[in-house]
């Protein structure tokens, strides 16, 4: 049997010209397909994967009634989530998070995705039941009549009576303090309870529908997909962002990106986001230049693996 | 004769960078003797399941797999290759750092491969987007504040089914597998890196 | 042929999780962690067959 000449050292740049071993490409690749073919249908079997079904006005404004006027209120007032975001959904003076002093690239880019959150979840959607009820019609055109001062009186002061219960009685014993609120509100309600909201918001003037912006973000102003989410382990302070519902395992690839948002000062920062991501963006392109980084590069020559990897090699190596 | 034509020159061109014998070998240095190595054919071979199993689910459109349990069993078929594809992509991943695969001129190959893991990331998340249940509603909810803060959701809405959608099954499928296609190229190019 | 194929585990129950202090991990995803450190252990460790040489 000839001897194995094995190059010292080679030079990893130039082509291999040592010693090889018979290797069947195509076989090893059908092995591979067929095994993991196999072990997929098994998981599959085994688990099954979760469809937990999702959230609507209708079950929303059911479950949580209060929430949900209280939600709506702060829509018709400006005074939400999405009234107050900012880009890309509104315009507010210096709303948008910074990356670091007062750069921001959601300002930089504007409002895109415009919403008038009054229009998009009250006034456009009771626009429908106004058609046919002359007390809706009436309470729309009192409200969308009256000076924004009075507007948000009657809205603050229905916010506080939802709050503070027996709305009914509160609002026979002081009808002037609310205005058209409560007649509208009331409606919006039975609205969302009949499903009809779920329909209003995904409806535009074109018949072909594939965009559910305006609900989705009509639900996420609410408390109640955000408390069924919590109780999920779902919350981005709960490392949602690895985590499936159930016992299915989530996204482990994502344990760095949520990492940041679990420890000060991203934490309780109000531009965590900007800030997570601008760091995430750092390390990625570091990530994707680990060739080029002095130090980084360098690491597996101080760490034995290797040493493991290419034993059999080293020992012939050793023996030559 | 006249000037080289641009298919002559592409065909000079490609079997100077890919003869047959480097394209489709069937020896291999002796140095590639390690388990580590079968974890990127076993990422491909993830990858073509979790095409496959797309394709079926594309058959009869998102929202079969609701009402239909042959449609639930392909969803788990695509659910569970896209764990099997990062699991086994993240210890070829830690094999190949542990090598210092990037040697001799192959920058380029760790390069693709990080992208690739880059953008599978996108994909996957575009898929939990377009599932049309809670976890979209969720995710989408939840993922708007961190794109919005970087600028990227005001053409990215990750709130707009239709559009997630077709980045999830055309754009990014067509990226990861270009991206895939140009990494192998290049390990059949230079070749296995040698120990160091 | 769905029904047969259903979930004969079923992980849709309540979310197991592990939790100290800041630090919370669901059970799932540390099983898959943990298989990843132990299938690249392995993968390093286990002998690979050897087979015919060429020069």
């Amino acid at each position: 049997m000839t001897a194995v000449r094995l190059p010292q050292h080679a030079d990893p740049a130039l082509e291999w010209t040592g010693a090889k071993r018979r290797y069947d490409l195509v076989k090893e690749a059908v092995i591979a397909l067929v095994a993991v073919s196999l072990l997929t249908v098994l998981l599959a079997s085994l688990f099954s994967s979760p469809d937990v079904k999702p959230i609507t006005v209708a079950q929303w404004s059911a479950a949580a009634p209060k929430d949900f006027l209280a939600t709506a209120l702060s829509e018709l007032d400006g005074t939400s989530g999405v009234a107050t975001y900012g880009p890309p959904y509104t315009h507010v003076a210096g709303a948008g998070q910074n990356i670091v002093g007062g750069v921001s690239l959601e300002r930089a880019l504007g409002v895109q995705i415009p919403i008038d959150t009054a229009q998009a979840f009250v006034l456009g959607p009771l626009a429908i039941p106004a058609r046919t009820s002359p007390l809706i019609a009436r309470a729309l055109a009192i409200y969308e009549g009256a000076p924004p001062a009075r507007q948000r009186s009657w809205t603050q002061a229905f916010a506080t009576a939802v709050d503070k219960g027996n709305v009914v009685a509160r609002v026979r014993a002081h009808r002037t303090l609310y205005g058209p609120v409560p007649a509208m509100m009331a409606e919006l309600l039975a609205m969302a309870r009949s499903g009809a909201l779920d329909g209003a918001l995904i409806s535009t003037d074109r018949f072909y529908q594939t965009n559910f912006t305006k609900a989705l973000l009509f639900l996420s102003d609410g408390s109640y997909l955000e408390n069924t989410a919590a109780k999920q382990n779902l919350l981005g302070s709960q490392w949602g962002m690895m985590n499936e519902t159930g016992n299915y395992p989530g996204q482990a690839w994502l344990w760095l990106y949520t990492f940041w948002y679990q420890i000060p000062p991203f934490s309780t920062s109000a531009n965590a986001d900007a800030q997570v991501w601008a760091i995430m963006g750092a390390l990625s392109l570091a990530f994707v230049c680990v060739p080029f980084i002095p130090g980084v590069r360098s690491l597996p020559r101080y760490v034995p693996l290797y040493r493991l990897i290419w034993r059999d090699y080293y020992r012939r190596e050793a023996s030559a | 004769m006249s000037a080289p034509t641009w298919t002559g020159r592409v065909r000079t061109r490609g079997l100077a960078a890919f003869p047959p014998e480097r394209l489709l070998p069937d020896t291999q240095p002796v140095y590639v003797a390690s388990w580590i190595y079968v974890f990127g054919v076993l990422t491909l071979a993830a990858f073509v399941v979790i095409l496959a199993s797309g394709g079926v689910l594309a058959l009869a459109g998102p929202a079969w797999w609701h009402t239909s349990s042959v449609g639930h069993f392909f969803n788990s078929i695509h659910l569970w290759s896209t764990e099997l594809f990062f699991f086994f992509m993240v210890v070829h991943l830690w094999g190949k750092f542990f090598m210092a695969a990037w040697r001799g001129r192959r920058a380029l190959t760790w390069i693709t491969g990080a992208v690739s893991f880059l953008v599978s990331i996108a994909t996957a998340f575009t898929g939990y987007l377009t599932q049309q249940n809670f976890d979209s509603q969720w995710i989408g909810t939840q993922a708007k504040d961190g794109l919005n803060a970087s600028g990227i959701g005001a053409f990215f809405n990750v709130l707009n089914f239709g559009q997630m959608l077709m980045w999830h099954i055309v754009l990014l499928p067509l990226v990861v597998a270009l991206l895939i296609g140009g990494h192998i190229l290049l390990v059949r190019r230079r070749g296995v890196v040698p120990p160091l | 042929m769905g029904a047969v194929l259903g979930a004969v585990v079923g992980l849709d129950g309540r979310p197991h999780y592990l939790h100290s202090g800041w630090f919370l991990i669901s059970v799932a995803n540390l099983v898959v962690i943990v298989a990843m450190l132990v299938v690249f252990a392995l993968a390093i460790v286990l002998p690979f067959p050897l087979g015919r040489r060429e020069q």
